[in-house]
């Protein structure tokens, strides 16, 4: 699934712009209902005005009901400039006391005194009519109705004027609005800019942390410390490797040499004796650099950085313990040592990477040889719960002070004379690591070195 | 016993083929797929000593071809690569061996030994050093003289010959000679085994038995038996 690109500016400005149009086109409806509504009730009560002037010209004549209405005072009542003006007088009866114009019914309902407006037509043109009932000045308990009628002219323009107004002033705040908000949202993700910018022409080879932390948005600032801490991390494992790597190579220099002086020995050697003596210290400097490319491959498979490349499976440590033991067997022959196996027929179940775990036992158990006392003894353990492999010689031990250092890759204890390459320990523990495991550098009573890998304690 | 060696390094595939030549074998080197793929239609081989990293194609791929054109012999595969995965994907190929470089000549040799022995019967006699022992008839010869063991005894010694150069443990020794509801217990093995021993020092066998604490034992030529325990 592809998810659609997203920018913050879009969606922030996107996310702004709806809602303040929204709410700006809210408000102009309402002030414009709201200003029509009271031209509205102003205009209404100057025609009620007309109808109570009207009601005032009511007189009862001897029992007689009658409206006296002059003709220049109806002139001057019809008179507007703008609007036609129509009025009508019916008696209680529901006789025509007087009227201009062709009235829709009055509604019947009318209280007395309290007028009633309605829209209406008249002789084709909209009007606002108002109807009111008023006492009979000739019979109190009757009353006479009167409606006065005013085309919508005036109040059609005061529409048009509030609109002429309400328009271009709305559109002038939203676009104030709109561009205040434009500047706010621009000038804030700048930064965020400036920050991709920085990162996006980073030179992955200084290495160099990324500066100004202090200047950035805070909202950054994690980010920026995230990536510099990323950095620092990363250039202190090249650090480290880069050291490994001239370490591993000075190593290899060694037998190289040895194996070079030997053979050129070899090849000017005529004594068929003296010849073989020669090939036995080549082949001698050739097993040292097998050993010492085999470490080597074995560090960098054990390193964290393969860490996604390891297999684990369950399996059963004793089994995994003797048949490593067994590759053992010739090399403690050799020297005379000893070779046991302490434990359990059926051991607890580990989950590992067997080939590394082998690799563990194999160095331990090679250490102890090599540096355990000819003709010795070297005994490998395994003990469950907690589950632990341990493996222990009867040389001449490690000092305390010493134990800490040995663990350090090409790290070889002064006194130890032997050919290895100070790489065993260092994988050992890289490996109990890798299993969550510890590894423990102790004395083994009454004498010698005992190293115990305790799983589940890392 | 005709080999054929496919090694792309010249300088390792020569010296391979002059320290099998010493021991007795004809290997006919080749340094590309092709030329391996030309030298097996052309001649028959016992063995094949196969590298993966070949100039042309890969060695799985040459294997596959071979197997797919029906050629049985053993195939060893020799590679610088040691990873499991690889070991898997050439043993999934069709090889019945691995060996990774670097590796001693005597151990290639073993291995190829193995591999060519492979296709005899499980009746054909196993023989150790100056001791031979004929699964059919159950005959032990110590430099051609027979010798008398018990049923039991010879069991043992069956078993450690046929694993010879491994340790074997005293419960697989056991488990082979009892079945689950007898009551005999594990020294019962030591018994039979510093027996055994002692009739092997006795005849003047140059083969013995070494005990390794807490593993098993291992018959081993040139291994003095008359040590105890």
């Amino acid at each position: 699934m592809k998810h659609p690109e997203h920018s913050l500016r879009k969606r922030l400005l996107t996310r702004l712009w709806i809602p303040l149009i929204s709410v700006l086109f809210l408000g102009a409806l309402l002030s414009f209902g709201l200003a029509n509504h009271f031209g509205n009730v102003v205009h209404d009560r100057w025609l009620l005005d007309s109808a109570t002037t009207l009601a005032t010209q009511l007189r009862a004549d001897t029992g007689k009901l009658i409206l006296d209405l002059p003709r220049s005072a109806v002139e001057m009542f019809e008179w507007d400039s703008v609007d036609r003006i129509y009025e009508e007088v019916t008696s209680p009866s529901g006789k025509l006391l007087f009227g201009n114009a062709a009235f829709p019914k009055a509604p019947e309902d009318l209280s007395p005194n309290q007028p009633r407006y309605y829209d209406a037509d008249i002789g084709g043109n909209p009007v606002r009519v108002v109807a009111v009932a008023v006492p009979s000045p000739a019979d109190a308990s009757k009353t006479v109705t009167i409606q006065v009628a005013e085309t919508k002219k005036k109040r059609e323009a005061l529409v048009r004027e509030i609109m002429l107004v309400v328009v271009p002033l709305q559109i002038a705040i939203l676009m104030l609005a709109g561009g205040f908000i434009w500047f706010a949202v621009t000038s804030s993700l700048s930064s965020l800019d400036e920050t991709a910018t920085r990162l996006g022409g980073y030179d992955p080879d200084g290495l160099v942390p990324l500066r100004d932390v202090q200047n950035a948005p805070s909202e950054i600032k994690p980010l920026i410390s995230a990536v510099n801490g990323l950095i620092k991390r990363v250039s202190e494992v090249n650090a480290a490797q880069q050291r490994f790597v001239a370490n591993a190579a000075h190593q290899l220099r060694t037998p190289l040499a040895a194996l070079q002086v030997h053979t050129e020995r070899a090849l000017r050697e005529t004594n068929p004796e003296r010849h073989a003596e020669a090939l036995t210290h080549v082949l001698t400097a050739v097993t040292r650099m097998r050993h010492l490319t085999h470490q080597l491959l074995t560090m960098t498979r054990s390193g964290t950085s393969s860490a996604s490349m390891m297999v684990m499976t369950d399996f059963d440590l004793a089994d995994l313990a003797r048949d490593e033991l067994e590759r053992w067997a010739d090399t403690a022959i050799q020297r005379n040592v000893d070779l046991g196996y302490e434990g359990p027929e059926e051991g607890p179940t580990v989950h590992g990477e067997p080939q590394l775990l082998r690799e563990l036992i194999g160095n331990l158990v090679d250490n102890a040889i090599r540096y355990g006392r000819t003709g010795g003894e070297v005994t490998l353990g395994v003990r469950p719960s907690p589950t632990t492999i341990f493996v222990q010689d009867d040389g001449p031990g490690i000092a305390v002070t010493e134990r800490e250092r040995v663990l350090d890759p090409f790290y070889r204890t002064p006194k130890s004379g032997g050919d290895g390459c100070g790489l065993g320990l260092a994988i050992a523990r890289e490996i109990a690591a890798r299993h969550g495991a510890r590894l423990l550098i102790m004395d083994h009573v009454p004498r010698g070195t005992r190293v115990e890998v305790v799983f589940g304690s890392g | 016993m005709r080999l054929l060696l496919i090694e792309d390094d010249l300088e390792l595939g020569h010296g391979l083929q002059s320290a099998l030549a010493q021991s007795g074998y004809v290997a006919d080197a080749v340094h590309t797929g092709q030329d391996a793929l030309n030298a097996i239609a052309a001649a028959t081989y016992q063995g094949i000593v196969l590298d993966l990293g070949l100039p042309d194609m890969d060695g799985v791929q040459v294997l596959r071809l071979l197997r797919s054109q029906g050629i049985t012999a053993p195939v060893l595969i020799l590679t610088a690569r040691d990873e499991l995965q690889h070991r898997v994907l050439g043993l999934d190929a069709g090889a019945d061996d691995y060996l990774c470089k670097p590796f001693d000549i005597a151990e290639l040799e073993a291995r190829i030994r193995a591999l060519l022995r492979r296709g005899d019967s499980a009746a054909a006699t196993l023989r150790l050093g100056n001791i031979a022992f004929e699964p059919a008839s159950r005959r032990l010869t110590v430099r051609g003289q027979e010798v008398e063991l018990t049923a039991r005894e010879l069991a043992v010694l069956e078993l450690l010959l046929r694993r010879s150069g491994r340790i074997v443990s005293k419960k697989h020794i056991f488990d082979s000679l009892y079945s689950w509801d007898n009551d005999a217990n594990l020294s019962n093995v030591e018994v039979f085994v510093s027996r055994l021993r002692r009739k092997l020092a006795n005849t003047g066998a140059d083969v013995g038995i070494r005990v390794f604490r807490g593993l098993g034992y291992r018959l081993e030529q040139g291994c003095a038996s008359d040590e105890t325990p």
